[in-house]
C-alpha cells in the first residue's frame, strides 16, 4: 500500500499550516520525518487522519490509489490508515480491552460477531511483545497511564488492528530508552513489504531502533529535504540552522 | 417458577392489620393521621424547585389490581437469597439463610422478630420535601423486606430483591437493612415493568442502618417502562467505623422523584452515595440529597451522573450539612451532566452548610457534551462517530460504578446499564 501526498494545503482557523506538501511512502517502507517545532509534522498526520479542526485547502491523499481525504475518519482508519497519537485521549469507563474489541467489530460485516476467544489470545499475545501487564485489559483507556504507557497502548492498538498504513506522531516522546525499544519491538514486529510507516519525531534516537529507509525535513509546511538514514545523523549533529541558508530559505 | 400474585393484604392507609401487632398498627395509625395533617408540596417548597409536585400526588391513584396473575419467575441461581415482590408483595423468599441473617417479608416479620422490628423501625422519612407521601407510606405499611445481617456476619453473595410491576395502578415497596457491628454484606434490588404499557406509579421507601464497623453495599437498578413513575425515599445512617456504599441506576420511569438522605454519625464512618441515571425521550428524573455530617472525623462523597438524550430533563439538588462539632469532615459532592442533545434540560443544584472546623468540603456541577477530542480518537481506530458517542456516554456512566468497589455489584450495574446503550 503506497501513501502519494500531493501538493498539499491544509490551514486551521485561516492560518496556513501545510503549503504544497509533496511525499509518496511505497508500500513496505519507512519513512521518518523530522523538523524543527512548528513545521507543521503533527499537523500533516492529523489531516492525513481526518481531525475536523484542519481545513484542507487543495492537493489530495491517496492510498493505493484511492482518495482518503473525501472519507469519514473512521473510514479512513477502516481503509488501513492507522495514527499512534502524540497524546493519546483518556476514555473514562471504557476498559481498554473493550475498546479494542469495538474498533475490530467496526471492521466486520453487519451482523457478524467477533469471537472473543480468538480476540483475547491475540491480545495477550501482543501484549506480551509489548511486556505489557495483562491488567492493561481492564483499565479505562488512557485514564491515569504514564505517558510510556500511553505510548505502548497506542503501539498495542496498531499490532491488533493491521493496519496497511502507520502513522507514528513523536511516539518516542516522553519515553525512556527502556520503553522506546519496547516500543521499537513492537513496530519492527509489523514490518513488511505490505506495510507503509511514516514516523514522525523531534529525535534521531528512535531511528536508532526504527531504521527509516527514506528521512525527511519538514519545514514551514513543506518538505524540504529526502535522503537516508544519515540525514537523520546529521540534523542529530547539525540541527536545523541549514534552513535559514538562503538557498533554502 | 410461576407466581401467582392474590389480593389478600391490602388494608385501608392508617386502619388496622388483623393479627398485626399493636406496635405496628399503631405505627400506620400515626402514618395515617401524619398524612392528613401534611400538606401536598407546592413549587414554593425549595425542595420541589424545578420539579413537579403535582406529580406526586398519588395517593388517589387507585392500588394496582391484578388477581390470580401468574408471571413466570426465574429461578434464584444455588446459593443467592432472593426476595421477589410482584406490585410490593412477597411471592417469594429463595435460598437458605445463613445463622445470624434475618432476611424476611414484613408481613412475617412482624409476627416472627416482633420485638427486634419494632425498636429497629426508624422515624418516617421524606425531610427532603416528600413528608406527607413518607406518611402516606406508613400509613399503608404492609409488606417488604426485612434485612437483619448479625453482628460479624459474612454474606458472600449480594443478597437480591426483584421487583416486578404489572397492571396499571399504585404499589408501594419497603426495604429495611441493619447490618450489624462488623458485618459485611451487599444487596442488588432491581424494579421492572413485566411489559411496556402499564402504567406503575410505585412509591419506594428503604431505611438502611449500617452499624459501627460494619461494610455495607448497595445497588438499585431501576428500568421500569417509560409509562411508569417511582417516587424512592431513602435513609442511610453510617456509624463508627463503618463503610458503607449505595448506588442507583435509573434508566426507567417516564417521571422519577428520588430522595436520599445519607447521615455519617461515629468517628471514621464513611459513606459514598452513587447515581447514574440515562433519561431518553421526555423522561424526568429529580434528585434531591442531603449529606448529613453528624459527626468529627467522617467522610461522604456523592458523584451523581445524568446522561440525558432527546428532551429528557433532570434535576440535581444536593446539600452537604456539617453539624457543629463535626470537625475534620471530609464532604465531596459531585454532580455531572453528559448532555447528548441541544434540547435536553439539565438542573443542578449543589450546597453546603458548615457549622464545624478544619472541614475538607466541595461540591460542584458541571455539564458537557461528549469531547469532540474523545469522539476523534475513537472514529480515528474505525469507529463510527454515532458508536463512539455512545460508547464514551457508556464509559462515562459505568466509571461510577467502579466506586462500588464490588465486581458483582458492578457487573449487574453494567448490565443493566449496557441496555441503555444498546
Amino acid at each position: 500500500m503506497s501513501l502519494v501526498v500531493s501538493n498539499l494545503k491544509a490551514s486551521i482557523d485561516d492560518t496556513p499550516i501545510l503549503k504544497g506538501l509533496n511525499l509518496e511512502i511505497p508500500k513496505g517502507e519507512v519513512h521518518a520525518i523530522m523538523g524543527p517545532n512548528g513545521s507543521g509534522k503533527s499537523t500533516l498526520s492529523k489531516v492525513i487522519a481526518g481531525h475536523d479542526d484542519y481545513e484542507v485547502n487543495g492537493g489530495s491523499v491517496t492510498l493505493n490509489g484511492e482518495d482518503i481525504l473525501e472519507m469519514e475518519i473512521d473510514e479512513r482508519s477502516r481503509a488501513g490508515i492507522f495514527l499512534a497519537f502524540q497524546y493519546p485521549a483518556e476514555v473514562p469507563g471504557v476498559s481498554n480491552a473493550n475498546f479494542i474489541r469495538a474498533a475490530l467489530q467496526a471492521r466486520l460485516p453487519k451482523g457478524e460477531e467477533l469471537d472473543a476467544v480468538a480476540y483475547y489470545k491475540d491480545l495477550y499475545a501482543k501484549m506480551d511483545i509489548l511486556e505489557m501487564d495483562r491488567k492493561f485489559t481492564a483499565r479505562a483507556v488512557n485514564e491515569g497511564f504514564s505517558g510510556g504507557e500511553k505510548k505502548r497502548n497506542e503501539i498495542l492498538q496498531m499490532m491488533m488492528l493491521d493496519p496497511k498504513f502507520c502513522i507514528l506522531d513523536e511516539t518516542d516522546s516522553g519515553l525512556d530508552i527502556d520503553a522506546m525499544k519496547v516500543v521499537a519491538k513492537g513496530v519492527n514486529s509489523m514490518r513488511s513489504s505490505e506495510r507503509g510507516f511514516l514516523v514522525i519525531t523531534h529525535y534521531q534516537r528512535l531511528l536508532d531502533y526504527i531504521q527509516p529507509d527514506v528521512v525527511h525535513v519538514m519545514a514551514d509546511g513543506q518538505i524540504v529535504k529526502s535522503g537516508g538514514k544519515e540525514l537523520a545523523l546529521e540534523l542529530e549533529a547539525s540541527g536545523y540552522e541549514f534552513l535559514k541558508e538562503p538557498a533554502l530559505a | 417458577m410461576s407466581a401467582v400474585l392474590e389480593e389478600e393484604f391490602t388494608t385501608a392507609p392508617g386502619d388496622a392489620i388483623p393479627d398485626a401487632p399493636e406496635w405496628f398498627n399503631s405505627l400506620r395509625a400515626k402514618g395515617q393521621t401524619d398524612f392528613q395533617g401534611l400538606d401536598h408540596p407546592t413549587k414554593k417548597n425549595e425542595n420541589w424547585r424545578f420539579g413537579k409536585p403535582k406529580k406526586a400526588q398519588i395517593t388517589e391513584i387507585p392500588l394496582t389490581d391484578e388477581e390470580g396473575m401468574e408471571l413466570d419467575i426465574e429461578p434464584a441461581p444455588e446459593g443467592v437469597i432472593r426476595f421477589t415482590f410482584v406490585n410490593g408483595y412477597c411471592m417469594s423468599i429463595e435460598g437458605d439463610t445463613p445463622e445470624g441473617l434475618v432476611a424476611l417479608p414484613l408481613n412475617r416479620a412482624i409476627h416472627e422478630v416482633s420485638d427486634y422490628l419494632e425498636s429497629a423501625i426508624p422515624p418516617m422519612q421524606g425531610k427532603l420535601g416528600s413528608e406527607k407521601l413518607a406518611a402516606f407510606h406508613r400509613a399503608s405499611l404492609e409488606d417488604g423486606a426485612i434485612i437483619s445481617i448479625g453482628d460479624g456476619v459474612k454474606v458472600e453473595q449480594p443478597i437480591e430483591i426483584v421487583h416486578l410491576f404489572t397492571g396499571a395502578g399504585r404499589s408501594h415497596t419497603y426495604l429495611h437493612v441493619v447490618a450489624g457491628k462488623n458485618s459485611h454484606a451487599s444487596i442488588v434490588e432491581s424494579y421492572k415493568s413485566t411489559n411496556g404499557e402499564d402504567a406503575s406509579t410505585v412509591l419506594s421507601v428503604s431505611d438502611i442502618k449500617v452499624e459501627n464497623g460494619a461494610h455495607f453495599k448497595y445497588l438499585c437498578t431501576q428500568e421500569l417502562n417509560v409509562k411508569s413513575q417511582l417516587i424512592r425515599l431513602g435513609e442511610s445512617h453510617t456509624g463508627e467505623g463503618a463503610d458503607s456504599t449505595t448506588a442507583v441506576l435509573h434508566t426507567g420511569s417516564e417521571w422519577v422523584r428520588d430522595e436520599f438522605y445519607s447521615t455519617v454519625d461515629g468517628r471514621d464512618a464513611r459513606c459514598k452515595i452513587l447515581s447514574v441515571s440515562v433519561p431518553h425521550g421526555e423522561q424526568e428524573i429529580d434528585q434531591r440529597t442531603f449529606q448529613h455530617h453528624a459527626s468529627p472525623h467522617c467522610y461522604s462523597e456523592l458523584l451523581y451522573k445524568n446522561t440525558l438524550y432527546d428532551k429528557a430533563k433532570t434535576i440535581f439538588s444536593g446539600i452537604i450539612f456539617v453539624d457543629e462539632g463535626a470537625h475534620h469532615t471530609d464532604a465531596y459532592q459531585t454532580c455531572r451532566n453528559l448532555l447528548m442533545s441541544d434540547v435536553c434540560e439539565a438542573n443542578s443544584m449543589p450546597g453546603l452548610e458548615i457549622n464545624a472546623d478544619q472541614v475538607a468540603c466541595s461540591h460542584g456541577s458541571t455539564s458537557a457534551q461528549v469531547s469532540e477530542e474523545e469522539i476523534f480518537y475513537l472514529q480515528a481506530r474505525g469507529i463510527s462517530a454515532d458508536a463512539a458517542r455512545q460508547i464514551i456516554a457508556e464509559g462515562f456512566c459505568a466509571d461510577v460504578f467502579k466506586k462500588l468497589n464490588h465486581d458483582a455489584l458492578e457487573e449487574k450495574a453494567v448490565q443493566a446499564l449496557a441496555k441503555s446503550f444498546a
